[in-house]
């Protein structure tokens, strides 16, 4: 059985500049697949290709095992929710919902049991006869998945549907997407930048950057496995601590030492990945906030000494700023530490959590 | 409320000075044609009488000119807003080359005053066999109110978010299909103003009318009215009420086109 979408080598150029370079993946049946990636990266673009929105300079779009690389929107078998909503304002949510099942000429009865079928699911049944300017900005939203879901296309496209949400609204939307996803077993293609949106809802996440793919693969692999530095500062919240410095070999012995001077060792397990690569390679070495604390009188890994700049209350826990060596470097803490500036703490890592990436290509140099 | 009083009495002067003429010549019209020049100001004179139009309509040839100028009138209007719409979609959507020069070139047309226009359009008209005919003035009339039509509506299209289309076609609809059920439902209030500017630039028309139309079959309504003028003398009470009954249309279009003329017609739609 032949993918829902497969991408292959698509490029999308205007003059000179490529927007989207070579992209190729696929979404099996039922997968939730997230693009992400800064603003500009190309997520959108490539979503609207998928669309038929935009034309593309070469390779292709398949959905459902059919090349429909030129064919318009309305020919793709798609449905697509849009950033602004983009509801017919003339009409009402149940002629907005019920609009595309006119065009393709389904009976009113039928048109009339999907319509209350999905505004059942969405909970607009109160609203069916309201325009879209009397709805807040969920229900609107809401009519918009609804008037997508309601032709049961092969691929639903969502194009950042909830960054115009408020932060409540945003956290329970997206527990309806991923209901709605689970009940529909819809193979979904999802633009995003936030990427808590991307962990949460994702069965694969797509991180894009200057329109190449740098990683895809299910969220935590991302999470634990980036492939570069992108990924890895881009996926996390905080984003990964990177310091760069230089391998220093000493008698055999493989240490790090940043470029103010802080040292440590690196631990036995990553050596063979580092062969080749002795005393003098320059390198970034990253941790994540969350895999640093507090260390305490028995500790056996590495301590820095940190000196706290700022304090981010987040509920249970804090994200501290210190200066440690002169790097700036941030470290989730748990609810009893509330360290207030100038404070002094000893911090301390499990090697196990350390990234360590190539100055020059960023790429990762270890697996962990 | 209080503090704008004086704005009230401003505008209750305009209104006045706006309607004076109109009343006057309704009170004209209505007056037997031995006191027309009387200066008594009252609105219904005593001896009223409809006498003047009974003679419009069945001593001259109101009703030919009335059909004339609605035949006319109607088609310049379908005519100029269909090409103006297509037009402006065009300029609102798709950039091409000229784009920017043509806007321009439309906005300068506008500038430039009929009566220069009249010869070479006298002549073109000659060449195409459509002098003294309805087409001729149609096409005419249809050419000087596009540039307009066309500015008015590219800028209300501006206003449509592009999203909107883009939903259409993804539901199912064509690239047409989305500019005729999506695009021009949501354009009515600047498709009615673009059609009232045409339909009044039609009805009223003269200059152009009268270099065109030669046979007193295709005479409009104000190039009937000019013919009520004797070399020596005019019938204004006869005069008047024709003027009367030719403004009847157009006051019903008025009216009846203030329905269309909403505003907030595409809030809500998108993400304001």
């Amino acid at each position: 059985m032949s993918s829902p979408l497969t991408i292959t080598n698509l490029v999308k150029s205007y003059g000179d500049k490529k927007v989207l370079d070579s992209i190729s993946f696929d979404a099996k049946q039922g997968e939730f697949v997230v693009l992400v990636g800064p603003s500009g990266c190309g997520k959108s673009t490539l979503l609207r290709s998928v669309a038929g929105l935009e034309t593309v300079t070469s390779g292709s779009v398949n959905i459902d095992g059919r090349d429909v690389t030129h064919n318009v929107p309305k020919d793709r078998d798609i449905a697509m929710v849009f950033q602004d909503y983009a509801l017919y304002p003339h009409k009402t949510v149940y002629e907005n919902i019920a609009f595309g099942l006119r065009i393709r000429k389904v009976s009113e009865e039928k048109i009339d049991r999907l319509v209350k079928e999905a505004a059942e699911k969405l909970d607009l049944m109160p609203l069916l006869d309201r325009r879209p300017a009397a709805l807040s900005g969920g229900q609107r939203q809401r009519v918009a998945i609804g008037r997508a879901i309601v032709r049961n296309p092969k691929i639903f496209l969502f194009d950042e549907p909830l960054s115009n949400l408020d932060a409540k609204l945003r956290g329970s939307m997206r527990v309806s997407i991923a209901k709605l996803h689970r009940e529909l077993n819809a193979t979904v293609l999802y633009v995003t930048h936030d990427q808590v949106e991307a962990m949460t809802l994702a069965d694969k996440i797509i991180v894009l950057e200057g329109g190449q793919i740098q990683q895809m693969g299910a969220p935590l692999e991302l999470y634990y496995h980036p492939s570069n530095v992108f990924v890895a500062t881009f996926i996390g919240s905080p984003s990964m601590n990177l310091l760069p410095g230089k391998l220093v070999d000493a008698g055999g012995l493989l240490s790090f030492k940043s470029d103010r001077g802080i040292s440590f060792p690196i631990p036995n397990e990553f050596r063979t990945q580092l062969s080749g690569r002795g005393g003098g390679s320059e390198v970034i070495w990253g941790l994540r906030p969350e895999n640093m604390r507090v260390a305490s009188e028995t500790s056996t890994g590495p301590i820095f000494d940190a000196k706290v700049i700022v304090t981010e209350l987040h509920g249970p826990s804090s994200a501290v700023v210190c200066d440690v060596g002169g790097h700036e470097i941030t470290v989730m803490l748990p609810a009893p530490h509330r360290p207030k500036r100038g404070d002094m703490l000893k911090l301390e890592f499990k090697s196990k959590h350390l990234y360590i990436f190539d100055k020059k290509t960023e790429d990762s140099l270890i697996e962990v | 409320m209080k503090k704008n009083w004086w704005i009230h009495i401003v505008l209750c002067i305009g209104c006045l000075i706006s309607a004076f003429p109109m009343l006057r010549i309704i009170m004209v019209s209505l007056k037997p044609g031995d006191r027309l020049f009387s200066t008594e100001l009252e609105f219904f004179p005593p001896d009223a009488t409809i006498a003047n139009y009974i003679e419009v309509f069945t001593d001259t040839g109101f009703f030919t000119w009335l059909f004339n100028s609605l035949i006319i009138t109607v088609l310049t209007a379908g005519l100029g807003v269909t090409l103006a719409a297509t037009a402006a979609y065009a300029l609102s959507r798709y950039r091409f080359p000229l784009r920017g020069p043509m806007l321009i070139f439309l906005m300068a047309t506008q500038m430039i005053p009929v009566i220069v226009l009249l010869l070479p359009l006298y002549f073109m008209l000659k060449k195409l066999n459509m002098i003294d005919s309805y087409a001729g003035v149609i096409v005419a009339y249809s050419v000087t109110t596009l540039p307009f039509c066309v500015w008015l509506l590219k800028g209300y299209f501006d206003t449509i978010p592009r999203s909107l289309e883009e939903a259409a076609q993804v539901d199912g609809l064509t690239e047409v299909g989305s500019f005729w059920k999506i695009v021009l439902p949501l354009s009515t209030p600047s498709l009615a103003i673009a059609m009232l500017y045409s339909i009044t630039q039609a009805w009223n028309e003269y200059i152009v009318a009268r270099v065109i139309l030669q046979s007193s079959e295709f005479y409009t309504w104000p190039l009937g009215l000019f013919e009520l003028q004797g070399d020596f003398s005019a019938k204004w009470g006869v005069f008047a009420a024709a003027s009367v009954a030719v403004s009847v249309p157009v006051i019903c279009v008025f009216l009846y086109s203030s329905k269309w003329l909403l505003s907030g017609l595409t809030l809500g739609g998108v993400k304001g």
